[in-house]
């Protein structure tokens, strides 16, 4: 068991590190193509940290388990805002942009009840995966269309949180070593969580609720706080919202192609995704009321993530 | 299927038809028998949009398909609240409503969305349901009625006043009612025979067929005369029309039904359409609330709201 642990740890520190390297070569070949900072922050920052959700998630659906898919996707979406934005507000306020309300959040709203509603039917289909990988390409052009817009502050904003140029042999390198450890710690962190759920008797959709997912997420809390850190809110909440479009979109999309996904998980329908819903709906009063999200906010959103998790915890021990 | 179809169209016409002769020879006949034009208009802005729909629940019962019945009652308020007064808002603008009376219905209009919901808990809605459904909408028209009689202020009377008018010819107006009773009663007949029958053919239930197609086909005229009321700028009118023909549905006509032959609730309906029904009902109060408006953006999510609901249904099925 121990073993198993270690495993499961070194997986979660490969995939962690091989997202920040595949990040930065993906940083140094768009600015090679010549793209503009902010659509490479905003995509690359969103995107790339979402890789390992993509690997963990295909890589479960390849060796047959696509019970974690669902619950690893929905999982991480509470956790990006209950831990990444609640931590990145207690470390800076976030000053939020009226776009974001306007235009970001609805999309994730909306995008959270269409998964819930896909999951009524008790399986994601693979031409329903079709369908979400369309919806996903729709809206990347809708954010690349709509990029142009963008104020010359924000702009430069998101710049300023790329690594410079690197040679283009570099990049190519990183991103290459980069993907190969997502896709082994990937691999890792599925298996051993998946042993260890059966050690200990738990569901694979807790595991994939709560070990997995953090564990994914690393990358993006480590990007989000930093940049809340260094004053740079959009980049915190981009990422998490982001990251939380990409998740059911691309991820889910991809896997769903891969394998049709089983969502008569328990406690998926009642808790988990209403859940999920529920922490993207109480970023709207918390973002209109001052454009802000306060140290209060993010304490409250971190509160609600221990909450869930005992109520997780509660349900698979007791039911 | 192509037979079917062709029957349904015309059923769905004649129904249309003969309500439109049947309506305006009953309001000529107020007028001959000495009626005010307000208490004419009153009445048929906020009841004659449902002939259709009350014939259509008669043949239904009658013919046997009470789950087409109920489908039909629950479908064309959702067809009402949403497409209707979505579309109505979208194409003409901001809906303004003056008269004081529609608040307490629109509270109304909640209170019996949620007796629905929970007379249907038992899988039934039965003879004491239906008995205490009639007694509220008797109630409630008394109330209606000594409230509009005392307090309607001019601009509200004058657009109910232009709705009244009618030629009052005694012996013309017998004669529209006969040929409008008539028609509706083969129309009813033939719309349900063949909405069931194209149910049959396209594999879905009598339910389903009642809560999309023909909840939806049934509402045209219904949808057709609110935009144009709309349009002339006589937001009291079309409001009138959509609470005042769902209260009577699901309040009378249901009731009525109900007390005469028990109706079967599908667990479905309790899970989907019923809390979708209240929360449109209830999505009108903070609506309305402070500007008594509905502006273009609410409309849109009006709209919006009721093509979900409606791909969701067609989803559930396709798949």
């Amino acid at each position: 068991m121990l073993i198993q642990i270690l495993i499961l740890a070194a997986g979660v520190a490969i995939l962690a590190v091989g997202a920040d390297v595949f990040v930065r070569g993906a940083c140094g070949i768009a600015e090679r193509l010549g793209m503009s900072p902010f659509i490479i922050g905003l995509v690359v920052v969103g995107f790339g940290t979402s890789t390992p959700e993509l690997a963990v998630s295909v890589g479960a659906a390849l060796s047959g388990s696509t019970d974690i898919a669902v619950g690893n996707v929905v999982g991480s979406n509470i956790a990006n805002v209950g831990i990444i934005l609640g931590l990145a507000a207690v470390v800076a306020p976030l000053a939020v942009r009226m776009r974001m309300v306007r235009v970001e959040l609805p999309i994730m709203i909306g995008i959270s009840l269409l998964l819930w509603a896909l999951a009524s039917f008790g399986v994601i289909l693979r031409w329903e995966g079709v369908l979400l990988l369309a919806a996903f390409g729709v809206f990347m052009w809708f954010l690349l269309r709509t990029s142009k817009d963008e104020s010359k502050q924000v702009q430069d904003e998101y710049g300023a949180e790329n690594p410079k140029g690197k040679a283009s042999w570099r990049s190519g390198l990183f991103i290459v070593v980069g993907l190969a450890g997502l896709i082994g710690g990937a691999q890792l962190a599925v298996e051993s969580a998946t042993s260890l759920a059966r050690l200990w008797g738990m569901s694979e959709l807790l595991i994939g609720l709560t070990v997995v997912a953090i564990g994914t997420s690393l990358p993006e809390l480590a990007s989000s706080v930093a940049a809340a850190y260094r004053g740079h809110a959009d980049i915190a909440i981009g990422n998490v919202i982001g990251s939380n479009i990409y998740n059911v979109l691309f991820v889910l999309g991809a896997t769903a192609v891969v394998a049709p996904l089983p969502t008569t998980a328990p406690t998926l329908m009642w808790l988990d995704i209403p859940v999920m819903i529920g922490f993207a709906v109480v970023l709207v009063p918390m973002m209109l009321m001052g454009l802000k999200v306060t140290r209060a906010n993010g304490v409250f959103l971190l509160l609600a993530y221990a909450a869930y998790i005992a109520v997780q915890l509660q349900v698979s021990s007791g039911g | 299927m192509g037979d079917h179809l062709l029957w349904f169209v015309a059923g769905i016409a004649a129904l249309a038809l003969g309500a439109d002769s049947a309506v305006r020879g009953l309001a000529g006949l107020a007028r001959n028998r000495g009626v005010a034009a307000f208490g004419v208009g009153l009445v048929l802005a906020a009841f004659g949009g449902s002939v259709p729909d009350v014939a259509l629940n008669v043949g239904a019962v009658a013919g046997g398909h009470p789950a087409l019945a109920l489908g039909n009652m629950i479908g064309a308020s959702i067809v009402n609240l949403g497409l209707l007064l979505g579309l109505a808002a979208v194409v003409a603008g901001p809906l303004d409503v003056r008269s004081p009376v529609l608040k307490p219905l629109v509270i109304a209009q909640v209170v019996v969305a949620l007796a629905l919901l929970a007379m249907s808990h038992n899988g039934r809605i039965g003879f004491l349901d239906g008995a205490v459904l009639v007694l509220g909408f008797v109630a409630l028209s008394v109330y209606v009625l000594g409230f509009a009689g005392g307090r309607a202020e001019p601009e509200v009377r004058a657009q109910f006043e232009a709705e009244g008018e009618q030629r009052s010819d005694a012996a013309l107006n017998l004669l529209r009612i006969g040929i409008g009773a008539a028609i509706l009663v083969w129309a009813a007949r033939t719309t349900v025979e063949h909405a069931v029958g194209l149910a049959a053919t396209a594999g879905v239930g009598d339910l389903f067929a009642g809560l999309t197609f023909v909840a939806i086909s049934a509402s045209l005229p219904q949808i057709a005369l609110g935009l144009i009321a709309a349009v002339q700028r006589r937001g009291d009118v079309l409001m009138a029309s959509v609470i005042g023909s769902n209260l009577l549905n699901l309040s009378l006509v249901l009731g009525v039904s109900a007390i005469w032959q028990p109706y079967p609730v599908a667990q479905s309906l309790v899970q989907l359409e019923l809390p979708v029904l209240l929360a449109f009902a209830a999505m009108l109060y903070p609506l309305l609330r402070g500007d008594m408006r509905i502006t273009r953006g609410e409309g849109f999510v009006l709209l919006l709201a009721f093509a979900a609901l409606h791909t969701y249904q067609w989803w559930s099925v396709l798949r």
